[in-house]
């Protein structure tokens, strides 16, 4: 089966200016697929270039096995959420959602019908004589991807569609587009800066930095095995520590450009001496004792009590090490207090110091 | 004919300032402001109503003259002449200045300020300058009869392209274009495009997602720029008395004639009135216009 999308080492210049450089990616039938990255990493340009809006420099683009590279936007059966929304002013919320309907002269009666069953789905069918403006931002964005999906395109896109709601709307919302892309079934690339909510609600996650794709794994997969220290520090919270692996009659240890030893015990091969980035998460960081043979002792700097976690600063020799720990009901270490950190080898990774 | 256009702009956009001024401005203030109004009442408002009371006062009220225009057939084609010549105008005018401020809203913004410099340099030129100009481009013996004539003899005889109609309609189009773009790009250019671009992805062709959501969208401006500029053709004396031929006798110009040359004030008051309620009435629907398009763009 054809992949639902592919885009083919498609580039995107404006002038000497690159923003997106050889993007290759596919998207299979169904996949929820979140476009990842800070402000002006060329996931809005990725997604206009698959809508239509812009041509592509370089590559090619296919839905469904055709290339859709030169397609008008109108001809590519692609339906679109903007962060802004992009309702039409000047009609009612009936009159907006049948819009792409009546584009397909598609008969009055059955308009009406599907309007209404659109509109249900979201919850809206009460407002359905109401105008945009009469509406709340999360209501005109239920509207926008009613709209957007009534006339069952092959994929649905969503460029920020939560960015102008608040935290709480915006969580409520995560959930219902989750629930009701899961209903439909409905292929649908999404955009976001907003990395938590990525992990939730993608089947895939595609990290992109200055145009181009740091990697694209599921969220688990991004999470636990990050291919550089970018991705480590872009998804969740890391330690990341610069250094390289050194080898003393048979044990090796890691060592941090702040001079500060790790012990190491790694399965397969480790090159010695080249820069890395050891990755290891706050959370897998324990407590232990002396008499471990992996411990590296380091000092309490500061402890910030939040509750359910509590956030410890340590520094191990010269190199900061974060640890969070579940609150437990003992009683917290305290600052200045000497402790022993351990993790389990598999949550010690060793990944490119740099980006791509 | 320029005081009216600078003056037409002022009233507009002191109507929404005053309404805001009012509240925040004090006593005091006041006296900052007397000197103006003292100057406009003294030199303008109590001429033109010295003036306008003529119409019905002579040696006693009388309609009189109001009955001589509406009882003389040729004085009724006065009033239609410069009604229809008016309406002419401004729909051609509206027909070539609407693509140009589409153009302006899409254009970067180098070509931009470039197009704005072509449409604001006419604007500032003198109106006798433009006039004598346009007679030597359209005459019989004038670049573009020449031009058929000798140069591609595409024709045998010089076209009548001036000292009629038509020639009237060139002058005044060219002279209403610059106001007509300014104000319907000024007021269009805050359609959000990305709601086309909208349009389009669900489905529109480029000329369905004009019909159906730009258009709509930019009527507010097509409304308040085809008031405006049909206000302005009311009044035009200058172009009709130099591109038009005998028949085309304006309102503004038979009113030229009546103070300068029959020296009948009183008529030449009535025709004034005639004119004032007509272009009154146009004012009106104007704000109305106006009045839509700033209680923003959802009814
Ligand atoms: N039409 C354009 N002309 C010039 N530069 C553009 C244009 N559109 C986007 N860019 C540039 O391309 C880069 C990527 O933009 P964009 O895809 O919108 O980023 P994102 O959506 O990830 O924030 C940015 O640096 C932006 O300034
Ligand atoms: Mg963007």
């Amino acid at each position: 089966m054809n992949p639902a999308v592919e885009f083919n080492n498609v580039s995107k210049s404006f002038g000497n200016f690159v923003a997106v450089r050889d993007f290759s990616l596919k998207v299979e039938n169904g996949q929820f697929v979140t476009l990842l990255g800070s402000s002006g990493s060329g996931k809005s340009t990725s997604l206009m270039m698959l809508a239509g809006f812009m041509a592509p420099s370089g590559g090619h683009i296919s839905i469904d096995g055709r290339d859709v590279t030169e397609l008008a936007p109108h001809k590519r059966n692609i339906g679109l959420v903007y962060q802004n929304y992009a309702l039409f002013p000047h009609m009612t919320v009936a009159a907006n959602v049948g819009f792409p309907l009546k584009m397909r002269h598609v008969a009055k009666a059955e308009i009406a019908r599907r309007v209404r069953s659109a509109l249900e789905k979201v919850h809206l069918d009460v407002f359905a004589d109401r105008f945009p403006a009469q509406l709340s931002g999360g209501q005109q964005q239920r509207v926008a991807l009613a709209r957007a999906m009534v006339f069952e395109p092959a994929i649905l896109l969503m460029d920020e569609p939560l960015g102008a709601l608040d935290k709480n709307l915006r969580e409520e919302m995560q959930v219902e587009i989750k629930r009701i892309q899961r209903d439909v079934g409905i292929t649908t690339i999404y955009v976001t800066h907003d990395q938590e909510e990525a992990m939730s609600m993608s089947d895939n996650v595609v990290v992109m930095s200055k145009g181009q794709i740091e990697q694209a794994a599921p969220p688990a997969q991004l999470y636990e095995r990050p291919r550089n220290a970018f991705i480590a520090q872009f998804i969740g919270s890391a330690n990341v520590i610069p250094g390289f692996v050194k080898s003393n009659e048979g044990a090796k240890s890691f060592v941090s450009e702040t001079g500060t030893t790790i012990p190491l015990q790694m399965h397969g091969a480790v090159e010695e001496g080249a820069r890395k980035a050891a990755i290891v998460r706050p959370e897998r960081i324990r407590f232990g004792t002396g008499n471990d043979s992996l411990a590296v002792p380091a000092v309490v700097e500061s402890v910030l009590y939040g509750g359910t976690m509590i956030r410890y600063a340590t520094r191990a020799g010269e190199q900061r090490i974060d640890v969070v720990a579940v609150n437990d009901g003992g009683a917290p270490r305290q600052p200045g207090e000497t402790v022993h950190l351990i993790w389990e080898p598999k949550d010690f990774l060793l990944v490119d110091a740099t980006a791509n | 004919m320029k005081m009216t256009v600078a003056e037409n702009g002022v009233l507009a956009s002191n109507k929404f300032k005053s309404k805001r001024a009012h509240r925040s401005l004090r006593p005091s203030a006041m006296w900052l402001v007397m000197p103006g109004v003292v100057f406009l009442a003294v030199a303008f408002v109590v001429p033109l109503l010295i003036l306008l009371s003529q119409s019905f006062y002579d040696e006693g009220f009388t309609f009189r003259y109001f009955a001589m225009i509406l009882a003389s057939p040729s004085y009724l084609a006065v009033v239609w002449i410069t009604l229809r010549m008016a309406v002419l105008a401004t729909a051609a005018t509206m027909l070539l200045a609407y693509p140009v401020s589409c153009y302006l809203m899409l254009a970067g913004p180098a070509m931009r300020s470039f197009i704005m410099a072509l449409i604001i340099i006419p604007f500032w030129t003198n109106i006798l300058v433009r006039c004598y100009a346009w007679m030597a481009i359209l005459q019989r013996r004038g670049l573009v009869n020449t031009f058929l004539t000798d140069q591609i003899g595409l024709i045998d005889r010089p076209i009548e392209m001036v000292y009629n109609l038509p020639g009237v309609l060139i002058g005044m189009t060219h002279y209403l274009l610059p106001p007509a773009i300014l104000i319907l790009y000024s007021i269009n250019h805050n359609i959000d495009l990305r709601i086309v671009g909208a349009a389009r992805s669900l489905g529109a062709s480029p000329s369905r997602a004009f019909r159906h959501v730009f258009l709509p969208l930019s009527m507010p401006g097509i409304r308040a720029a085809t008031m405006l500029v049909l206000i302005l053709s009311l009044g035009f004396f200058v172009i009709p008395a130099l591109l038009g031929g005998l028949k085309d006798m304006t309102l503004a110009t038979l009113i030229n004639v009546q103070f300068t040359e029959s020296v009948d004030w009183h008529f030449g008051a009535a025709i004034s009135m005639v004119l004032l309620v007509m272009t009154l009435v146009g004012i009106g629907v104007y704000y109305q216009a106006l009045s839509k398009t700033k209680g923003g763009k959802q009814p």
